[in-house]
């Protein structure tokens, strides 16, 4: 199947400003909450990305966390919301990235117009840090819609209603603070469009094809061509390796047993920390699989 | 004598050589499973067979079966650590028993892509696994035992700990999956409802097709066990907290949850720790051994029985004999679960080296390939036969549920989710009208209700008016689920929470909380004119403080039911701890009727919280007249605590008043006027400064005040070489306590001229208690001399205060000239000492060793339960630990530290800086356990910094005086502790804390004029001595009998219990010769087992003996009366 044909039941794909300028060798980390970091298990995104900008040789780095906020209080592990802000920045210190995806606003969203203070004042001090520590390119994303799936499921109306305030938000902050923007929420349908088959698992988290619909839309904002030029084969081939790359990378940032590794009790086993930047030859291995197999491609197409 | 061991002067920071070092292999049993089954002692009328074991299997964690009677099993060889490169390959296994002769003959892998899974549930369609950070659903969509699609339902858990991360599935009565996770856990899932945080541990429970995932409780260290007894009450186990069986309700807090101001305690303290969890529901165990709990004590090779049984709105839980004992260094049963045959079937994870904090995660004694299912049946009697739940007719389905045998019930009830709904809906309806349905049978029939999510609002009512209080408490849980859904909810409650039986009114209490209205708490205000227990008590404080935001408004608009109960109140008022409470409870401050306990705590309170008028109304109270002195002393130490802490007084000091108190020698007033710098107190506290008794009170009061003149007398106290050099240490401190620099100048000179430790421990205590503390006294030592005694001394003092000491040690090595020398043993070493232990150690010997006061071991450490708190109980040491981990813990203390014993190193915003282990921390305050034992709150908003200190609090050295032959015995008594032998703790509830009376001339004469009863019961001062049994719980007569007054054969001890319910409690003493009893005033002849009607609340008894009759050592156990309602628990720790 071609992919063009799926771009084309998307409806209302808003970017704002020009489209994201890809330079060679972009090093591209995606920051979020569960959206972003179940991303790692299907791998779409980067796949698609990978392919429509195959001359670029762009690298992927995932840093999603589960339940994270803009304030980054799921990655405090033993500490206040503000260690996992310190720990964030010690990341985008270490991975230097020139391009940095952000989708915040799910989690924040639970708390309706109350929340939108604290949301903002904590979105702009990440950007803030992000430029500081990597002068990277920032763009925002807004959370996409729930579905409503149906009893014993509870209703996401509400929900929805609260995610399209959050991107308006997003949006006016975007022009303040000069980063794109990339309307999820509307590109995705706002919540009013009834997709068959669903593409979320229980209204708020996305399936596989609700991941491909992601990586299209997010392609077609930035203005992307050239997935539909691969073979479907050929594309999986390809993002199996993106997984295993991707399974390499989280073993390498989030590794179990961290306060052993460097927590608290690092006295003790700390020595094994040695092993953690063992992975980043294999994951640099991955990556050049991945650059070797999306050019081959592109030259069997040509 | 040539010391064997090299004191240490010196933390070293050795790299961990453990992994490279070639250890003994000896250790390592032989895997045959033959030989394995040949080691295991049964207890009467259990056989064992081998079901499964590798290579079928490998490394189980976690298992559960399914509705086809086959064995689920998460497997994982990765186990701690994924290496790099490594494949994360571990697997899911299906055994199947296709024969029933009770071995599996078919072993299946479901799937092996995966990363350390540590749970599993079968069931719809599939499992649900835990996998690292993710719940996976694996789906099966032909039935070929493959997995064919994965989904993630849930993400965000934490990793920090491998043996920590989300464990112990179990299918709750209600459809739900509850699973738990460990200490080191921080978990942020998002669900279709909200995001869902739990910092540390807890239990969850799950309920896939609404995507509702909640907190059940909250503590634990590894909560890995978890079951609900036949009427859904549940149980869990901890592996490293020690208190053997929990009651947990919703909403219960444990040792150690994140942000608990309050916790509740398990059912057997001082048990070893224990892993997995089940209840005896099977036909074929005989009737005694039904409801019986069943878990494993993964460290002592051991598996478990506990016998539960009601009591109040809990349970009491006494432990049975072992399942299964064994020297096999390998068994390690870390779960239980009933087959569908009835029989028990034990997951046996195999490994001679368990944990990964303390044990290299590289060891190469891992072992990462065998593993064992054990299965336990009981001789001679009929095995229970498996319901085949392949029909998709809901009535057939539905019959099960009157099964005698939990297994079918609980099958039936998850197998109802795969049929057609308003199918299983009508057959539920028709099994009920059925003529001779029982309670429980409909209880069965309601949670299948839930199972499929329809509330029957009819069949609730029903069961919340059942004769059987356990059967209302069940539906009051479902109430707790269903209460947005049943219209007449408060109505209902409104019945429960008078019910006469406590556990339906904690039930109420819960469902009421759960609600969280003011009208709920209305209703929940109806629980305090009935009993409070425990639970009871946790529950109500617990609501008060969650929905305060709900009822203080609506307190302060008269509108919550008082009628007339003022404890009520007070209690909710105190529980919330919010300022504007404060004037709700002036009237009862001021009253002269609360006196005693309930004052204190409500002054506390005041101190705590108040604002400078509510300190005018608590210092008012204090002086009134009718004010007992100890309650008014307690007043003015609260205040000084406001005016340190928070620097709040009142607005009117009385000064007139004070004086007059400091001028009658009120201690507590004169350290008042010197918190509030009352100057013209100043001239009657100097003229203290002359006698040394005096000076110790008023030195500090001095150092308070701070004035010129004040500081001038210290000083010239210090300078007088006339005085004690302990009253010249204590001037030094006052002075420090206005001026660090000026004081350490003088504590250096000190240091140099001490001839004693004494008044150095005080300077040193003080200086490392101070942030820059440390650095000054290094700075002003060096260039000087101390003598080796004085510095040695010091040295270990620093280096065990988990500050920021090197440059001290250095400075006082310099000045001291002492050698470091290497505390560390070579791999060569290391391996000559492991032999020595094997082939020399004496155990018998290294407990003699162990018991010396001088070496302090007993100071920190208890053993069963009898010992310090501040190192971890060393039960279990030997089974647990590997010999050369044991050697290397005394050597060098900081390299290895059990989880929960790390040294917190806590700086205020004034520059103290507290060491102590860390006992709970909540949003207010943190509670530190200190070196000697007692527990400090530090408030949060005092607090500057809290860190963990990688030094232990285990000073080094401590062994250093040993001979070789000493050391090698007591690491062989270390490293027998817990396995099967001599060196087990027995399972009774033994008296192992004594306290024992040295009779000097002082206490025999007070004997010899009052006798011995008035003597021992009055309100006499007495120099009692601790002392703890032997591990055989045997208190040793030597250690009793210390007389130097008028009648040498006279000895006593006593030990105490804690009675929660009143009622006739049972003593149990071996061998009675020449022992007298002395409790409640009365003192008898000591019989072998004697039974007392006891109070609540905290009782001594006196054990007398005569030692010109009595030649053997004592040995008494507390034992429960059987018809008695009452009890008790021995107290245990230092």
């Amino acid at each position: 199947m071609k992919f063009k044909i799926l771009i084309t039941i998307l409806l209302n794909i808003v970017s704002f400003a020009k489209a994201v300028e890809f330079k060679s060798n972009d090093r591209v980390v995606l920051l979020g909450n569960t959206f972003i970091e179940r991303d790692v298990n299907f791998g779409y995104i980067e796949t698609y990305l990978s392919i429509a900008l195959v001359d670029k040789k762009l690298t992927f780095r995932n840093l999603g966390w589960s339940g994270d906020t803009v304030h980054c209080h799921a990655r405090s592990y033993f500490g206040p919301p503000k260690e996992g802000f310190n720990r964030l920045t010690r990341h985008i210190e270490f991975l230097k990235p020139t391009i940095v995806l952000i989708c915040y606003g799910a989690v924040a969203a639970y708390e309706g117009k109350d929340g939108i203070g604290s949301f903002e004042q904590g979105y702009e001090k990440l950007i803030d840090m992000i430029r500081a520590k990597a002068g990277a390119r920032i763009v925002l994303v807004s959370p996409p819609p729930c579905e409503n799936l149906g009893s014993p499921l509870p209703d996401m109306v509400l929900q929805n209603s609260n995610l399209g305030m959050y991107t308006k938000v997003i949006q006016k902050l975007a022009k303040r603070k000069e980063c794109d923007f990339v309307d999820l929420f509307t590109a995705l349908g706002a919540g009013k469009l009834r997709m068959v088959p669903p593409v979320t698992i229980n209204g708020v988290h996305f399936s596989s094809q609700g991941y491909q619909k992601v990586a299209l839309a997010l392609g077609d904002a930035l203005k992307l061509e050239g997935i539909e030029k691969v073979a479907k084969s050929d594309m999986e081939r390809l993002r199996s390796i993106v997984l295993e790359k991707n399974r390499l990378f989280f073993n390498r940032w989030r590794p179990q047993n961290e306060t052993y590794l460097h927590g608290f009790r690092k006295h003790e086993q700390g020595n094994n920390a040695k092993e953690i930047p063992m992975f980043d030859p294999l994951i640099e291995q991955k990556e050049k699989t991945i650059h070797d197999l999306a050019s081959s491609f592109l030259r069997r197409k040509k | 004598m040539k010391s064997f061991l090299f004191i240490c002067f010196t933390v070293i920071q050795s790299a961990n050589l453990l992994a490279q070092r070639n250890l003994p292999q000896s250790e390592i049993p032989d895997p045959n499973p033959m030989k394995q089954m040949e080691s295991f002692i049964l207890d009467e009328g259990l056989e064992i067979n081998l079901f499964a074991s590798d290579p079928m299997i490998s490394k189980p964690i976690g298992m559960n079966w399914d509705e086809n009677g086959r064995l689920w099993v998460v497997s994982s060889r990765l186990y701690p650590h994924i290496k790099p490169g490594q494949r994360s390959d571990d697997q899911v296994i299906v055994l199947e028993d296709s024969d029933g002769n009770g071995v599996a003959d078919k072993s299946t892998v479901f799937a092996e892509d995966l990363l350390i899974p540590t749970g599993i549930m079968p069931g719809d369609g599939g499992a649900y696994v835990a996998n690292s950070t993710e719940i996976l659903f694996m789906q099966d969509l032909d039935g070929d035992l493959k997995e064919d699609k994965r989904t993630v339902v849930l993400s965000g858990f934490g990793t920090e700990d491998t043996h920590h991360i989300i464990h112990a599935f179990r299918g709750g009565p209600d459809g739900m999956i509850y699973f738990n996770q460990s200490i080191y856990i921080h978990s942020h899932v998002e669900t279709p409802h909200g995001v869902r945080r739990l910092m540390a541990g807890g239990i969850w429970h799950y309920r896939p097709e609404t995507g509702e995932l909640d907190v059940f409780s909250r503590g634990f260290v590894n909560s890995w066990g978890h079951v609900f007894d036949r009427y859904g009450q549940s149980f869990a186990t901890d592996g490293a907290y020690g208190e053997g069986i929990n009651y947990v309700f919703p909403g219960s807090v444990f040792f150690t949850a994140y942000n608990a101001k309050r916790i509740l305690r398990g059912l057997n303290p001082g048990q070893p720790k224990q892993c997995g969890l089940e209840i005896v529901n099977s036909k074929h165990f005989p009737d005694s051994w039904q409801g019986n709990l069943i878990t494993n004590d993964f460290r002592g090779h051991r598996v478990n029985r506990f016998v539960v049984s009601d009591s109040g709105s809990g349970f009491i839980s006494r432990q049975a004999k072992d399942l299964i004992r064994t020297k096999h260094k390998s068994f390690r049963p870390i779960d239980v679960k009933i087959g569908p045959d009835g029989a028990l079937y034990i997951a046996d994870w195999y490994n001679p080296i368990i944990q990964h904090g303390e044990v290299d995660f590289r060891d190469p004694r891992r072992d990462h390939v065998h593993g064992r299912i054990w299965r336990v049946t009981y001789k001679g009697r009929d095995l229970s036969k498996l319901s085949k739940f392949t029909t998709n007719d809901a009535s057939s389905v539905v019959s099960n549920l009157r099964s005698p045998d939990g297994f079918t019930r609980h099958f039936a009830k998850r197998n109802l989710r795969k049929i057609n709904r308003s199918q299983v809906i009508d057959a539920l309806e028709e099994l009920e009208q059925t003529k001779d349905v029982s309670d429980e049978d409909k209880l069965e029939i309601l949670w299948s209700h839930q199972a499929v999510n329809d509330v029957n609002e009819d069949l609730l009512k029903d069961l919340l008016n059942s004769e059987d209080h356990r059967i209302r408490a069940a539906a009051v849980r479902v109430l707790y689920h269903w209460h947005q859904k049943v219209k007449e909810s408060l109505n209902l409650l409104d019945v429960a929470i008078k019910d006469d039986n406590p556990r339906v009114r904690l039930e109420a209490i819960s469902t009421l909380r759960n609600m969280g209205t003011g009208e709920a708490f209305n209703l929940i205000m109806d629980a305090f004119d009935s009993e409070i227990d425990a639970n009871i008590d946790f529950a109500l404080w617990l609501a008060a403080r969650e929905m305060k935001d709900k009822w203080l408004p609506l307190l302060q608009k008269g509108m919550i039911n008082i009628k007339g109960r003022h404890s009520a109140l007070q209690f909710i008022l105190k529980a919330s701890e919010e300022q504007e409470a404060l004037k709700l409870l002036a009237a009862s401050l001021s009253s002269p009727e609360l006196k005693g306990s309930g004052f204190r705590e409500l002054a506390s309170l005041y101190a705590d919280l108040g604002k400078p008028e509510d300190l005018d109304l608590l210092y008012n109270a204090a002086l009134i007249n009718e004010r007992v002195v100890d309650d008014r002393d307690h007043v003015f130490a609260e205040l000084i605590r406001a005016s340190k802490d928070r620097g709040v007084q009142p607005n009117d000091l009385k000064l007139n008043k004070l004086i007059s108190l400091v001028r009658s020698n009120n201690d507590q007033a004169a350290r008042l006027s010197g918190a509030w710098k009352v100057l013209e107190a100043k001239d009657v506290i100097i003229s203290w400064l002359a006698d040394d008794d005096k000076a110790e009170l008023a030195i500090p009061v001095l150092g308070d005040m701070g004035d010129v003149e004040s500081i001038s007398k210290l000083v010239k106290l210090v300078n007088d070489g006339a005085r004690s050099e302990l009253v010249r240490a204590h001037a030094i401190i006052a002075i420090g306590n206005s001026s660090l620099n000026k004081a350490v100048k003088h504590a250096s000179a000190l240091m140099v001229e001490a001839k004693s430790v004494e008044p150095v421990k005080k300077l040193l205590d003080f200086f490392l208690a101070r942030k820059d503390g440390p650095k000054l006294l290094a700075d002003q030592i060096s260039g000087k001399r101390i003598s080796s005694e004085i510095a040695g001394f010091s040295v270990r003092i620093a280096a065990s205060s988990g500050g920021e000491t090197k440059e001290l040690i250095q400075a006082l090595s310099k000045a001291g000239s002492l050698k470091a020398i290497q505390s560390g043993l070579s791999d060569k070493e290391m391996i000559g000492v492991i032999d020595s232990v094997r082939v020399e150690g004496d155990p018998a010997r290294g407990q003699e060793v162990y018991r010396r006061s001088a070496l302090l071991c007993q100071s920190c450490h208890a053993i069963g339960g009898g010992g310090g708190v501040i190192g971890p109980d060393l039960v279990s040491m030997g089974s647990s630990a590997p010999v050369d981990y044991i050697i290397d813990s005394l050597l060098d203390p900081a390299k290895k530290i059990k989880e929960g014993y790390h040294t917190t190193v806590i700086t205020t915003k004034r520059g103290e800086v507290i060491t102590g282990g860390l006992v709970r921390e909540s949003d207010g305050e943190v509670v530190v356990r200190m070196a000697d034992g007692s527990f400090k709150d530090i408030k949060r908003n005092l607090i500057s910094k809290i860190e963990v200190s990688p030094v232990s609090l285990m000073p080094p050295g401590l062994t250093a005086s040993l001979r070789k032959d000493e050391f090698v015995d007591l690491v062989s008594f270390l490293s027998s502790l817990g396995k099967e032998g001599a060196y087990k703790t027995p399972s009774g509830r033994y008296v192992r804390r004594w306290r024992v009376l040295p009779i000097d001339s002082k206490t025999s004469g007070l004997i010899k004029t009052e006798g011995i009863q008035f003597t021992l019961s009055g309100e006499n001062e007495l120099p009692w001595r601790p002392a703890y049994s032997l591990v055989s719980a045997r208190l040793p007569l030597s250690e009793i009998g210390i007389n130097t007054g008028f009648n040498n054969n006279l000895s006593i001890a006593k030990f105490e219990i804690e009675v929660s319910i009143p009622g006739k409690i049972g003593i149990k003493i071996k061998e009675t010769e020449g022992l007298q009893i002395l409790t409640g005033g009365e003192m008898m002849d000591a019989n072998e087992e004697s039974h007392f009607n006891f109070t609540k609340g905290n009782h001594e008894i006196f054990v007398i003996v005569d030692r010109a009759v009595r030649k053997s050592d004592l040995l008494v156990e507390l034992i429960d009366v059987k018809g008695s309602k009452g009890v008790a628990e021995l107290k245990v720790g230092p």
